[in-house]
């Protein structure tokens, strides 16, 4: 029971350590690299709601996990379209 | 005991993801910008960090979420990869192709018209110099692959009429002369060495290809395609 709730907060505590590097990607100067940061922090928000949902018994994070990741998902594809045609 | 056995799974899934991700996180801030095609690494960094979430994912019971999202990852990659190969790489180079013609334009307008102020020069030499001049641009245009613009005679007609003197009287008409310049003031200079070789009274009917690439500004290229009647500068 204890390992469990351990390695959830040690998964939070690595998730903002891997937000700071999301924010470091999304302050270049490319767009490209400004689609990767973001892609990659959306992703690090939503497993951090999922873990966060999972530990307060909170079941409306889920809901907004699965609605970020997918919606992130949808918009960097639409976004790196956009980007091919220019 | 089996809720044991699967609590620690669970764990060891998450801290693996835990690691995964730290991992990649000093990966990120560690890599610097000094490196060719970093997007592409960054991408790479990327595709580590979808797995791991996705470790974590079925590590929080979330079967279906980290399914959904291993699916729809590899379709991420691929496309910021896509986009940034079609879309910004090739401006990015442009940029770069564009501040080498400028400078090497640059250059060349400096050496022509010292060139062409020089009257003592006869005509032959100055056609082999002209020539020599346009050789260069052209291997500059062919080198960055610069769009290169139509310009109709009139506007060859409307910059020398500015620059020559009023007395001059040209019979410019057709023939097989070609003038290709990026520019108006090299159409100016080109327009000024042949009045020079016609003591301002020319009938020009050569057949000289005249080409020329002065550029100041690398967006103001024209192809020049003048049908010149001329006698050859002689009188």
């Amino acid at each position: 029971m204890e390992i469990l709730l351990i390695s959830q907060y040690i998964l939070i505590a690595a998730l903002i350590i891997f937000m700071f590097a999301a924010v470091r990607i999304l302050t270049h100067k490319t767009i490209a690299m400004g689609l990767i940061g973001s892609a990659t922090f959306s992703l690090a928000v939503s497993v951090l709601l999922v873990t966060v949902g999972e530990i307060y018994k909170i079941s409306f994070y889920k809901d907004i996990a699965l609605a970020l990741l997918i919606l992130g998902v949808i918009g960097t594809i639409a976004f790196a379209m956009a980007l091919r045609r220019n | 005991m089996l809720d044991l056995a699967i609590e620690i799974i669970r764990s060891i899934f998450l801290i693996v993801a835990a690691v995964i991700i730290l991992i990649t996180a000093y990966g990120i801030l560690k890599l610097g910008d000094d490196m060719k095609k970093v997007i592409y690494v960054r991408i790479h960094m990327l595709g580590m960090v979808d797995i791991a979430c996705v470790l974590a994912l079925i590590g929080l019971n979330e079967i279906l979420l980290a399914g959904i999202y291993f699916i729809l990852a590899p379709f991420v990659a691929h496309a910021m990869a896509n986009a940034y190969y079609h879309g910004e790489d090739p401006h990015n180079y442009s940029e770069i192709a564009d501040e080498k013609y400028n400078e090497e334009n640059k250059n060349n307008s400096i050496n022509n018209n010292t060139i062409i102020s020089n009257n003592s020069l006869t005509e032959d030499s100055e056609l082999k110099i002209l020539n020599d001049f346009n050789k260069k641009g052209k291997e500059a245009l062919d080198k960055e692959n610069i769009a290169i613009k139509e310009v109709t005679t009139d506007d060859i007609e409307i910059s020398s009429s500015n620059t020559n003197n009023t007395n001059n009287t040209n019979n410019i008409d057709n023939s097989n002369t070609n003038i290709n310049s990026n520019s108006n003031n090299n159409n100016t200079n080109t327009n000024n060495n042949t009045n020079n070789n016609s003591n301002n009274k020319s009938n020009i009917n050569s057949n000289n290809n005249i080409n020329s690439s002065i550029n100041n500004n690398s967006d103001n290229n024209y192809n020049n395609k003048n049908n010149i009647d001329s006698d050859g500068g002689k009188p």
